[in-house]
This record gives structure tokens, sequence and C-alpha cells, in this order.
């Protein structure tokens, strides 16, 4: 048996316990890492050592702190009449175009340019959110911010211009934790989201519903919990909200139809303020947002007693996330078996979670790239729902190419030929294979071509004091996976050890003793590893 | 204009009782009583069939491809962005072909192409996104939400066939039509990346991995999920190989061209011809949305599709499985009747939409949509609702019930034969 680390990963491991409904919260490892899988993006075998050696409530509260606030950022706003579009992203004429008589091939490369500097701006601010999540430095937040996207969908195909998406996204990250209140409010004058529901041609005598419908169906109350009439006239309170083009919030009272409107038993002259409070105070609000966090967190939709339990106290609480989240991480039933490792990450919280269990720092724009091609581009949801989720996350292209990105990160997909001569190849080059050919294609589209994984395998298992392969396969099993590994997985990879062994020539040396010839086995055992379902659980 | 005689060339030319359903078709939706339900063959006959269904992305400008050159109002309402009377590509006495769609007016000669005209929904979405969506789902206005409709289709009537290879997506961009929350389909970007890049001993294990898995007699919580993913890996894995040789091995005489389109219809040939087993195979064509001078880009476009499907189609031709394969062509909306100032048109209403192959009974399906009774946009008003082609693929291609798919009972057309 080797030093200490492994020693204890390998007991079984019980710190302090919290009791809550009767039963007490077994602070094991298990649930240690059940909690940072959940509230943050999974933990590392010493992360879990040290939460450990503490309490509970000392832990949720580390998640919950903001360490390093986002840096604030510099946006250049660039005007739509500098895009050559109108506020509604239609192409302006050239009578009226801010470039009337500049040759229109200037005009192509100047508006060229400038689409670049709008999208490079977001890409940039895209990384400072998931280096804030690659570093940790406001877990719980940065997740649950993660959450709030997919919830308050916005979409930069709609959105022309990035300035607003980067916008909404701060304001959405700002008040992940605080009271959803603040946030239902400030969605229906964010002016990504005015644009997003056309809520710009949404005029006095001429109502458009599309932010009306949403607000309700998917942003407070959910279907069956208002009429087609409670669309029409919450439509009309939200007359005359304009994202304008500066990027701000503008009330139109020109366009906004002040007449009495009938919303949900309440007669009044709402405007969009008046809606959303009586938004709020529907008893299927609280119970909405109860439902899809609870859905989100546990990965299973809650039974009545417990949905009725949580949307009560998020009530009680002023809608409070924070409350309703510390409680949720507390409770001895957020450990129950059902829910424990039988959920489906999402692309970026399994690429963030990877790198952060292996010590990894990938390129710039990649995890925007990588996820993109997984299914789930930041700010491009599929639909105005968001993102299905869970099992959804899973189809066979997508396992494959989980597994692949994986692959470029640990970097087990250097050794061939793409990654020198077929980077520069047409994707018909009859030389390559087709094995090359998908790996320089995937390298080019995420950024990856100059990167080198800087994965250690064996030095961390010679610093565990892993010898065999047993002991290294328990150990790496248990610190790559964000479940609880499978007995039978351990076999598998076993007899995989045992072939490789042969084929490379590795007599019985230890793989902690590392070298050229063991790193590219163990680059390859991550591989396999992150390919598998059980890497995609959490 | 309304009164323009919209013959069916086909049918007139072959004449007798075909003639009858050519103008049927042509004078605008009309209650039939003894309608395509009972014309379904035996749902066995249609096991082999396949649609090829191709989105022209980003709206295409229907009157620059099928020209109406007699009509005034044309030249009017294009002064600069039109496509000059002597260039076009004859086809009757009121439009012709862009010349650049000879491939295509071949395939009109032959009576292998039907042109329903007008196409569209009411009160049109300018949205890109949106249109789509609403063409994606077939729902009615108001948020369109589901599965796509392709995915509807598996859910109620190929429900018995779970395997993902039954609609294919060729492409980037996977479009929500196919879309289905019970079922997975087969998407890829280009063949080559439907592969773990893994050696070959690497390979070994990660086959042996998903087969233990799939095997898990433990129904519960995780060990339900990780069984269900492996499921889902092994399919990845049966299907992977055969993805890779249908397309990249696929031996054929005729040279597709090498840009998007040309690669993923060749792949989609290749597939058809190893017998794959897609029902549906999808592919996005983009960029139509020619907002300035729209001339060049809209040219470089329709060539591209022209080419790509006559090599596809030229490819079909003689094989077995000719008489089984539907080719459907569709945009989000048409563009806007009148050009801009910048010599190129913004998004529009409706549009025509193009059926292809052995199947089809060429001619014109669908009035001509005025050039000056305009909606209040200035667009084209439609004439054919885009759910009644999706009634005539469901009910008389697939023999579905096209009530469990569409949201209303939509009049199909006879456009098969």
């Amino acid at each position: 048996m080797g030093p200490l680390l492994l020693k204890v990963l390998l007991l079984p491991l019980v710190g302090a316990s919290v009791s809550g409904n009767g039963r007490d919260l077994e602070w094991n490892a298990r649930n240690v890492e059940h909690l940072f899988n959940r509230a943050a993006f999974g933990a590392t075998p010493s992360e879990v050592q040290a939460a450990l050696a503490s309490t509970p409530e000392a832990v949720v509260e580390r998640l919950m702190t903001v360490s390093r606030p986002l840096e604030p950022t510099q946006l250049e706003l660039i005007r739509w009449e500098d895009f050559n579009l109108d506020p509604r992203g239609v192409p302006v004429d050239d009578s009226k175009s801010k470039y009337k008589g500049v040759p229109r091939e200037q005009v192509r490369e100047k508006v060229t340019l400038l689409r670049q500097t709008d999208r490079a701006q977001f890409l940039e601010y895209a990384d400072r959110y998931f280096d804030s999540m690659l570093r940790g430095d406001a877990p719980v937040l940065d997740h649950a911010a993660l959450f709030w996207h997919g919830f308050f969908t916005t979409s930069f195909t709609v959105v022309v211009r990035k300035f607003e998406i980067i916008r909404q996204h701060e304001f959405v990250r700002a008040n992940s934790l605080g009271s959803f209140r603040d946030l239902l409010q400030g969605i229906v004058r964010d002016p990504g989201m005015l644009q997003y529901l056309d809520n710009n041609t949404n005029v006095k005598g001429h109502a458009n519903e599309n932010l009306a419908r949403e607000l309700m169906e998917l942003y407070s109350l959910g279907e069956g919990h208002y009429t087609e009439v409670d669309v029409r006239e919450a439509a009309r309170a939200l007359t005359g909200a304009w994202a304008d083009p500066e990027g701000r919030f503008q009330f139109q009272t020109e366009n906004h139809d002040d007449g009495e409107k009938q919303i949900l038993g309440h007669t009044g002259k709402f405007a969009g303020k008046e809606l959303v409070d009586i938004l709020l105070e529907q008893d299927a609000c609280p119970r909405w947002v109860a439902l899809k966090l609870l859905t989100y967190y546990e990965g299973v939709p809650p039974t009545e007693a417990r949905l009725a339990d949580y949307a009560a106290f998020l009530r009680a609480n002023d809608y409070r996330i924070d409350a309703f989240l510390k409680r949720l991480f507390l409770d001895p039933d957020f450990y129950r078996e059902e829910v424990l490792d039988a959920r489906v990450q999402g692309p970026i919280e399994f690429l963030i979670g990877m790198c952060h269990k292996l010590s990894l720092t990938p390129p710039r724009n990649f995890v925007f790239a990588a996820t993109a091609r997984l299914g789930q581009c930041f700010y491009d949801p599929p639909t105005v729902k968001g993102w299905d989720g869970g099992e959804t996350w899973i189809t066979n292209a997508s396992l494959l190419g989980r597994g692949n990105v994986a692959g470029v990160l640990v970097g087990a997909l250097d050794d061939t030929a793409a990654s020198n001569d077929a980077m520069t190849a047409q994707d018909d080059d009859v030389g390559a294979s087709t094995r090359d050919i998908a790996v320089a294609q995937l390298k080019r589209s995420t950024h990856t071509r100059d990167w080198k994984s800087t994965l250690d395998v064996a030095g961390e298992l010679a610093r565990v004091g892993a010898r065999t392969d047993d002991q290294a396969i328990d150990y790496l099993l248990s610190a790559w996976l964000s479940i609880e590994p499978p007995a039978e997985l351990h076999a598998l990879l076993a007899e995989h050890l045992v072939r490789v062994r042969e084929e490379a020539h590795l007599g019985s040396r230890p793989l902690a003793d590392g070298g050229a010839d063991v790193d590219h086995v163990l680059r390859r055992l991550a591989y396999i590893v992150f390919s598998l379902p059980e890497a995609q659980l959490n | 204009m309304t009164s323009r005689l919209v013959f069916d060339r086909r049918n007139f030319l072959v004449g007798g009782t075909a003639l009858l359903g050519g103008c049927a078709a042509a004078s605008g939706p009309k209650p039939h009583a003894a309608n395509a339900a009972r014309e379904i063959p035996a749902a066995s006959n249609n096991d082999d069939r396949v649609l090829v269904l191709i989105e022209l992305g980003g709206g295409n400008d229907g009157l620059n491809t099928i020209v109406p050159w007699a009509d005034d109002a044309y030249w009017k309402l294009r002064p600069t962005v039109n496509v000059p009377k002597e260039t076009l590509l004859s086809l009757d006495d009121y439009c012709g072909f862009n010349p650049l769609l000879a491939r295509t007016r071949e395939q009109w000669n032959d009576g292998r192409l039907a042109i329903v005209r007008g196409v569209g929904y009411p009160k049109p979405v300018y949205s890109h996104f949106k249109s789509f969506e609403i063409w994606h789902t077939a729902r009615e206005q108001g948020r369109p939400s589901g599965d796509g409709w392709i995915g509807r289709l598996r859910n109620t009537h190929w429900k018995d066939d779970p395997r993902a290879e039954l609609v294919v997506h060729v492409g980037t961009q996977v479009p929500y039509s196919v879309h289905s929350s019970q079922f997975q389909t087969v998407a890829y970007a280009s063949p080559e990346s439907f592969q773990w890049a893994g050696d070959a001993i690497a390979q070994r294990t990660y086959v042996e991995a998903a087969n233990a898995m799939e095997s898990a007699t433990s129904h519960t919580g995780r060990d339900a999920m990780r069984a269900r993913l492996g499921a889902t890996l092994a399919a990845a894995q049966r299907l992977s190989p055969r993805v890779l040789q249908s397309t990249l091995e696929y031996q054929t005489k005729i040279e597709y061209p090498t840009d998007d389109l040309g690669r993923s219809l060749r792949c989609v040939a290749g597939m058809i011809d190893a017998r794959f087993g897609g029902r549906v195979y999808s592919i996005h064509h983009g960029n139509f949305d020619t907002h300035a001078m729209q001339q060049e880009p809209q040219s470089r476009l329709l060539e591209s599709f022209d080419k790509g499907l006559g090599a596809f189609l030229t490819d079909l031709k003689g094989r077995s499985q000719e008489p089984n394969v539907l080719v459907m062509v569709i945009s989000e909306f048409g563009r806007r009747a009148s050009e801009n100032a910048s010599k190129g048109t913004d998004h529009g209403a409706a549009g025509p939409v193009y059926f292809f192959g052995a199947p089809v009974r060429g001619g014109f399906y669908g009035k001509h949509p005025s050039l000056v009774e305009l909606d209040e946009n200035a667009n084209l008003v439609h004439n054919v609702d885009f759910r009644s082609l999706y009634a005539t693929v469901l009910e008389r291609w697939f023999g579905a019930d096209s009530l469990q798919v569409l949201p209303g009972r939509y009049e199909t057309l006879p456009i098969l034969a």
C-alpha cells in the first residue's frame, strides 16, 4: 500500500453529519462529491478530502462565496447603422445607409471587420465566464448562471449584435443567486430579451404576444396556469418596452397601451412591472421555479410533496435562490439513492468538470467551440425553450464527439499523422486516413491545433503511491469519474492494461514510474474512460 | 393575373385523366371527398420509401428562380434584380427557369419535377429562426413547440422501429424538423467525424465497455441510466462503420460537385445505395439570404443546387431504389416582391416548393401568387399552406395519417404518380 492519500481514499470515509427531515446527512466521500458535482463543477480527490475534514455547512458556504468577481467588461458598442442594419436587423437601403457613396467593397470589408470585433468580444466574454468556472472563483454562482441561461434563453441568431447578449448574461449571472423577483423584473426590461421575443414590435394597437406568452409559459407559471386572454392582456401591458439602438431599455410612452387590462383576475392600467408583480403573486410561480430548479439539480422531477415544500420555502423567502439552494444542498434527501450519480452532465459541465479534475487549462475559445459541437452552443439554444437537457444531451454522435473532445484534451490524439501533415491537408486528402481527417477537423474547429495537453497521470500516480495496476485503476476511476466507479469497469480496464502492457512491452513496470511509453498508455486510458457513459454522469 | 391559366405541363402532355388531377391542383384548394387517404398503398409498400428533404436556408428568392417573365409587374418590381428574359430556360408562356438551372430543367422536361407555387403560411414571420421553427414544427402561429414534424411522424407511425438510422441529417445544422424526443437520429457534419478516434487496442476496450453495460440487469437510478447510455454507445459503435463505409467508400461514376451540398448529396446517394436504412435524409443548404447585390450570390447558390441535385438524380437513375426516392426542396420564406435599394431583396413570404424524382408527377401545382395584389408588407400572398405539402408527403408517400402529425387536416396535392 502506498502513502496516505491512497489509503485514505480506499477507506470508508465518514465525517460530520447534519440532520434534517428526520434523517441525517451522512458526510461521506460519495456525498461530498455529489455536492461538488451538482453545486459546482465536480471535485478532485484532494477537494473531497479537505471537505470531509470540514462541515457540510462550511463547505456549502464556501462554494457559495464569490472569491473573485468577474472582471468588468469594456464593450465596444457597435451601432446598428455601422453594420448597415436597421434596429430590426434588416439591411438598410443604400439611400439611407451611413456608407452612402462608399464603394461597396469597402463597406463589405468594414462590416466584416465589425462582425469580427462583435464576435471576438463575445468569445472573450464567454472565456472569462468559463475561466471563472475553471478556476472555481464562484462555483455555485457560475453553475446557477448556466441554469438560468437555459431558463431565460436568448439566441445570438436572433439578436444579431452581441452587445445585448453579453449584457444579458452579466445581468443574469449577477442575479443568479439573488431573488427570482429581480431576475423576472429585469428580464422583461432586458434589451436582448426584448429583441429576441419581438417586443420592439409590440406596440399599442398592434400587440405582439411573443414576450407575454413566454413570460407566462416558460418564465413564471407554466402551461395551464393562464388563459389566452391573459396572454393578450399581458402583451398590452408590455407594449412600449423597447430595446433602443444603444442597447438600453427604453419605455416608449407613445407606444404603450395605457388602458385598463385584466390579467389573472387583476384589473388595472398595468405595465411591465405590475404584470410581473401579478405573476410573482400566483401560486403557480414559486412552483414553476422550484420545479425547474429541483429537476435541474436533482436530475429527476420532484414528488408532489417535495415540490410543494420547496415552492412554499421559495415564496416564504422572497424567491431567494441562494436560500433555496443552500437548503437543498444541506437537505439529506438531496443525497438519496435515486439522485446520486444518475444525472447526465451538459456539455459545458462535462468539459469544465473534466478540466477541473485533470488540472487542464484549455486554449482560448475551446470551451465555446467544443460545447457548440456537442450540442450546447452558449447563447444559441435550439428553441426558445432552451435545451431539454438530461438524457437528451446524449446522442450517438454527441457521445462519440464527447469522447473525441476528451481525447484531444488529454493529448491522446496527438500521435497520428493528423497532428502534423493532415492538419493542413484538405478533408479529401488521399493520403490521410479517415481517422486522421476526423482528428484534424476536430482540432481545427476547437482551436487545439497548436495546443499541447499538460496531463501528467504518472506523476499523480507516483504522488498518491499507486504502484500496482489495480491501485492505479482504483485511484484513476475515483479521480476521473464523478460517480462511484462500477466494479465491472474496474475489471474491464484491468484487462485492457494487461493487453496494453503486452503490446508496449512494459513488463511489470509500475505506471507511476512514467516514461514516454507509459505516458501514451495513460493518455489513452483517460481517453477511454472519459468516452464512456460513466463519465457523462454525475 | 388571377385568371392566368396554369397548366400542369406534364399532365397536359400525357392528357387523359391525369389532366384533371393537374387542373384540380392548379385551381387551388378545394375539398376532396374521395381523397388521398383512400389511395394510400399498404404500409409495407412504404417501408422502402425515402424522403430527401433539402432546405434552402436564408430564404430563396423564388421570383428569380422560376422567373415570371411574362408578367409586366415582375419587371416593375425588379428593375435591376431580375433575370434577363433572353437568358431564361423556357418553361411555359408565363415563366422560365433561371439559366443556372439547366439540370433542373431537364428533370422538368422528363416530368420528374413538380413545382408548387406560392407556398407559405398565414401571418408570415420574417425572422429566419422563427420562420424555420414554424416550418420545422408545422405548428400554428404562436410559439412552435414540441417535436419536429418528422420527429412526430416517427413518434406516431414508426415507433416500432427505434433505430436511429431511420432519420439521417448530413451537415452541421441539424434542423428541428427531425427532432424527436423519443428517438435518436444519425447526424454528422462530415462522415469522418462520425467515429471514435481511438486506435485498435483502445477500440476493443471501448466496445467491450458498451457491451458490458448494455447487458446491465439493474434498472434503477444510476445503473438504469448507465444501461440506456450504454445502449446509445453501442448503437453509435454499430452505426459508425456503416456511416463511414456507405459514404466514404461509395463507388459511383457520377462526379458530384465538391462543395458542401455536393458532398452531402453524395453521402446520401451512398447511404441509399448501401441500404443504410434511412427513411428521411435531411440536408441544409444555406446562405440564400440575399439582401444586397443578390445576383452573384444567388446565381452561385442556384448553380451549386442545380449541379449537386442534378448529379444526385442522375446517379440515382436506373438504380433499383430510384422509384423509392422523393426529393422535397423547401425554404423558410421567399423574398420581398420588390427589390431593395441595395440591389437585393428582403425577407418575404410565399415561395415555391419543389419535388423531384421518379415518383413525381411533374408539372405546376398551386396558383402563381399575384405580383400585384400583395399583402400589407408588400409580400406575395401564399396560396398553398406548406402543411398541405407535408400532408401530401405523410399520406401519399409514407402512408401515414397526417392528422396525428400535423395540427389539423390539410388538403393533399396529387404530386405523386
